[in-house]
């Protein structure tokens, strides 16, 4: 019955897929007439010609992705998780103001910072390099991910740090020995995210990077589209099946880690 | 660990492609680079590429560095480059933001920099303000009726004749067609709102704008309009105003190309993509008049896309030489063909007329065809009236969906354009 | 120490702080570097410009106050907030009570469950662009896939993204379909709480409900908390979803105009970036009251094990 149930659901939630692979596979123009997922006429070949559609062969903006992905979530695990320990372990002055001003900081809506962030990333002649993507992320900008890990680092015992503190360990032991590896599912969950968020990000890359060379994936994806003329749907749907397909194994990848968390807090 | 490497190599290897982009061409001291952006997918994109390589072939010391995107954002990554004084030499715009960028002293005036002796006079008024000329047109677009001929004759109606055809008789025409075709099909799409009431206003003598950037029209103009566009909607001539909701999305999915109206409104360039998807022959029209001569119909050419220069460009001379060169030589034009629009240079447009092919040829006839029968250019766009085709869209449809009477959407927009302007 | 608890201190006044513990700016640095060089600037920026007239090609010049003035009178603006209020208020507790259900539910060791977990969260993966835009609209459309499905119980659908009636509640839909974020949150809470609990629970013969109601419930408040505070935040913000399904107009008929697709409006489609500044304050303050309750409100839910 619950596996009925989870069946009947996993239907609706795949659908959205299975009409996308359906409409990349369909000859050019017909997305629009045809609605459902009836397919007669498949056309593999939409695949081959999408990739090479556009100036790059498409992996090359999918490594473009990549990379900024990747020191993401280097730079998110990283500073997040520190400055998450601090506010969710440690005594320090203006600790109350401080967090206050952390949450205030992702409440502002991102269309009226663009132009003051670009006037000063423009200024430290940064615009066209990855560093706008990227560097926030190692200053921990993010603050929904330092607020989900002093979450669930407020949900770890403090006996455990107390046992260690009176063994004479620090600050940075506890950290690093205790409270990381019992933070995993945090951590996954944050790898999980930012790879999606990032990976689907087409505004910052749009607005920082000017060279096509350059290009991620979202934002190559948008030049198939032309407004006024013609656009080619039938490399634009099988490229955007072939974005998914990252982002599809990050996950599958990042909940394995989720399950770890379980491995680890049994040993408790 | 070892997919955990070959992460890390191709991090590494991604990111020094990614970090070096664009930056290690003004090593040699001898080369001015000149930046330009435009917009659009990437075909057109190579096509102005190909174009740029023979511009730099042509002109020894000056490198161009190519800046395009999409148009998804287009305007709002310029204007954040404008903001941080960090705009390209070369910009493309398009007619709706041209008077604003103009107004607020963002571009360099072009004088007489630009040649466009080899332009009609409408053509090369496009790009000027009151204040003189800050764009030359890139190529040329007129609004047209784009008609389905398989639908006109599943439901046995003669296509109309095209240079005597009145409002009422459009009415009436697409009425008659949904009356006899098949189920759930329509005589016509609703009338692309903005471009329509504009030729609608031109055939009674007046201006969307006039010279000192007011609203050339009243509310009682606007209602006439909405009155007639309910009247299509009640006669059945349109779809219901959900469906039309629907179809606004993209060129592919309104009704002529998804073979479910007979004709739509639509700007030249869009002929292709509207053929291609609908699989039926597409025929081109000219929209209606008020006194059945397609002479009186006040046809204006609205350039998709026009060359300006900003005002802080470093390289204005090498900038105007570029616009120079892609508007006037026909290497360029051979590279770009009808990518920009139908080529504004009577010249170019000859020489390309023996290369392009299917429905570039047919546009680019058709803007041949009506060169002598245009109304008085149109006054540029004055800043503030970059909202005007969304504006009449949200209204029109306000109209539709029945929330408001014709009387108060007109009222309503007027009054929002108005302030709008005066900003 | 638990924020809830350190408001209540902020009410009594201060005192009863242990020393400052140095180390903590260390493990702070990188976050105040990063609020001094790159968040502080721009936030403190907009602040300013929403006192300005400011068209982003010229330099803005102070008009004061007018353009919170304009904002009272600002019809659409109204709408928006109006349109924005009823999707934070219906989304956020439909999307998260089915994301907790869910995770609960995907929690109890079961046969497929990766693959479940997976294809739960496909929708959330999407992302915004053009292909999903069409996608969305196609599945909401007149001759959609909601409309099959119930073409064959025979009810004739309407076109639910572009009936003015509809459209709205289709985006909440849509926000509630998507909701296999706040669902792997809650999988990684659940994740954390040891599993001893249950062990010494069920030695007890305590039966399944009265473990979720006693051990679950009260173990995840601090990721319920978590959720809710910041779900509201991005549900205030709510754009990608209006912005491609209305293709940017949050039409049909203005029902679908969010809060910050107006703002967007303003600011980039119109030039003036001086109001939706303001805008972006009114924003800022709303949800910063909003955010307050909750953090207020949370010392009598949440529950911390320390």
């Amino acid at each position: 019955m619950k596996h009925l149930v989870l069946i009947g659901a996993c239907l609706l939630m795949i659908y959205p897929l299975v009409w996308m692979v359906v409409s990349s596979l369909r000859p050019e123009g017909e997305v629009f007439r045809q609605s459902g997922l009836l397919l007669t006429d498949p056309q593999p070949e939409n695949y081959a010609r999408g990739w090479d559609a556009l100036r790059y062969p498409f992996g090359h903006y999918l490594l473009n992705s990549l990379a900024v992905v990747a020191f993401s979530i280097i730079g998110n695990l990283v500073s997040c998780s520190m400055a998450a320990y601090a506010f969710a372990r440690q005594n320090f002055r203006g600790r109350r103001l401080l967090f206050a001003i952390m949450l205030v900081s992702i409440m502002l809506p991102l269309h009226v910072v663009i132009v003051p962030q670009y006037v000063l990333f423009s200024s430290l002649g940064w615009v066209n390099t990855l560093l706008p993507l990227v560097l926030p992320k190692f200053l921990a900008t993010d603050a929904f991910f330092v607020f989900l890990m002093v979450q669930f680092i407020r949900g770890i015992p403090r006996e455990l740090d107390e046992a260690a503190r009176i063994d004479g360990a620090g600050h940075v032991v506890i950290f690093t020995r205790i409270i990381l590896p019992l933070l995993v599912p945090a951590l996954a969950t944050t790898t999980i995210f930012t790879f999606i968020w990032t990976w689907n990000d087409f505004l910052t890359p749009l607005i920082y990077l000017t060279s096509p060379e350059a290009y991620t994936v979202p934002v190559a994806l948008r030049s198939f589209v032309d407004a006024q003329g013609e656009t080619s749907w039938a490399a634009l749907f099988s490229m955007s099946v072939v974005s998914l397909l990252p982002v599809f194994i990050a996950f599958l990848v990042g909940q394995r880690l989720l399950v770890k968390g379980i491995a680890t807090t049994g040993l408790k | 660990m070892r997919l955990t490497a070959l992460a890390v190599a191709v991090l590494f290897a991604s990111s020094c492609g990614i970090m070096s982009a664009g930056d290690d061409d003004t090593a040699d001291g001898a080369t001015d680079v000149l930046r330009v952006s435009c917009f659009g997918n990437d075909q057109r994109i190579q096509r102005v590429e190909t174009a740029i390589a023979a511009f730099e072939e042509a002109n020894d010391g000056v490198e161009v560095q190519l800046e395009c995107t999409g148009f998804a954002n287009y305007f709002d990554k310029l204007a954040t480059q404008f903001a941080a004084r960090d705009a390209p030499d070369v910009v493309m715009l398009n007619s709706q933001v041209l008077g604003e960028y103009a107004e607020r002293g963002a571009l360099h005036e072009l004088g007489d920099s630009v040649d466009t002796s080899k332009f009609s006079e409408v053509a090369a008024a496009e790009g000027t303000t009151a204040d003189g000329r800050f764009g030359v047109a890139a190529g040329l677009n007129t609004m047209t009726v784009l008609a389905n001929r398989e639908i006109f004759d599943a439901a046995g109606v003669e296509l109309p004749d095209d240079s005597t055809w009145t409002w009422d008789q459009y009415a009436t025409l697409a009425a008659t067609i949904t009356g006899q075709g098949a189920e759930n099909l329509y005589g016509s799409d609703a009338p692309n709102f903005g471009p329509a009431f504009e030729l609608w206003l031109r055939q009674q003598g007046s201006e969307m704008f006039t010279e000192d950037g007011e609203l050339g029209f009243t509310a009682s103009d606007v209602t006439d309009f909405f009155v007639y566009v309910q009247g299509l909607a009640q006669s059945g001539a349109i779809p219901p105003a959900s469906i039309i909701t629907e179809q606004q999305e993209a060129l592919e999915q309104s009704g002529v190309a998804t073979n479910k109206d007979a004709m739509g409104w639509f700007w030249n360039s869009a002929i292709g993509a509207v053929s291609k998807a609908s699989g039926a022959d597409i025929v081109i029209l000219r929209p209606p008049s008020a006194t059945g001569s397609s002479a009186d119909a006040g046809l204006f050419f609205k350039p998709d896309s026009l060359w300006t220069i900003s005002g802080d460009a470093e390289h204005k001379d090498h900038a105007e030489a570029f616009i120079d060169f892609m508007v006037n030589s026909t290497e360029a034009g051979l590279a770009t063909l009808t990518s920009l629009g139908i080529p504004a240079n009577s010249d170019v447009r000859a020489a390309i007329a023996a290369e392009v092919t299917g429905s570039d040829k047919v546009s680019l006839e058709y803007i041949d065809e009506i060169s002598d029968e245009l109304g008085p250019q149109r006054p540029a766009l004055p800043s503030g009236a970059g909202i005007v085709d969304t504006t009449f869209h949200r209204f029109a449809m306000e109209v539709l969906f029945d929330r408001l009477t014709p009387d108060a959407a007109a009222g309503q927009l007027v009054e929002e354009l108005d302030a709008a302007l005066e900003k | 120490m638990s924020v809830d608890a350190e408001l209540r201190q902020l009410r009594a006044g201060r005192g009863g702080r242990s020393s400052t513990d140095r180390s903590a700016y260390g493990f702070l640095a990188p976050w105040i570097i990063g609020l001094v060089v790159i968040t502080a600037g721009p936030i403190i920026a907009s602040l300013v410009l929403s006192f300005t007239d400011y068209n982003l090609l010229q330099d803005p010049s102070w008009i004061g106050l007018d353009n919170f003035r304009q904002m009272l009178s600002d019809e659409r603006l109204h709408h928006s907030l109006r349109v924005t209020v009823t999707y934070v208020v219906l989304g956020v507790p439909l999307q998260l009570g089915l994301a907790l259900a869910i995770a609960v539910l995907l929690n109890r060791g079961m046969r497929g469950l990766a693959l479940y977990r997976s294809v739960l969260y496909l929708p959330s993966l999407l992302g915004g662009s053009v292909a999903v835009a069409i996608l969305w609209r196609q599945i909401f459309g007149t001759e959609g896939m909601i409309n099959r499905a119930l073409s064959y119980v025979g009810i004739d659908g309407i076109g639910w993204i572009s009936d003015p009636r509809t459209a709205l509640y289709s985006i909440i839909a849509l926000h509630v379909w998507t909701f296999g974020a706040p669902m792997v949150i809650f999988l990684a809470g659940l994740r954390q709480i040891p599993t001893t609990y249950y062990e010494a629970a069920s030695v007890d013969g305590a039966g399944r409900w009265h473990s979720f109601r006693h051990i679950t419930l009260p173990l995840l408040t601090p990721i319920i908390f978590f959720n809710v505070v910041l779900q509201i935040i991005s549900a205030f913000q709510a754009f990608t979803q209006a912005f491609i399904i209305s293709g940017g107009t949050g039409g049909p008929s203005d029902s679908t105009l969010f809060y910050t697709l107006y703002l967007y409006e303003k600011g980039f489609g119109q030039l003036d970036m001086g109001y939706a500044a303001a805008l972006a304050w009114l924003l800022l303050v709303i949800i910063a009251v909003f955010t307050a309750i909750n953090f207020y409100v949370a010392k009598f839910w949440v529950f911390y094990d320390n």
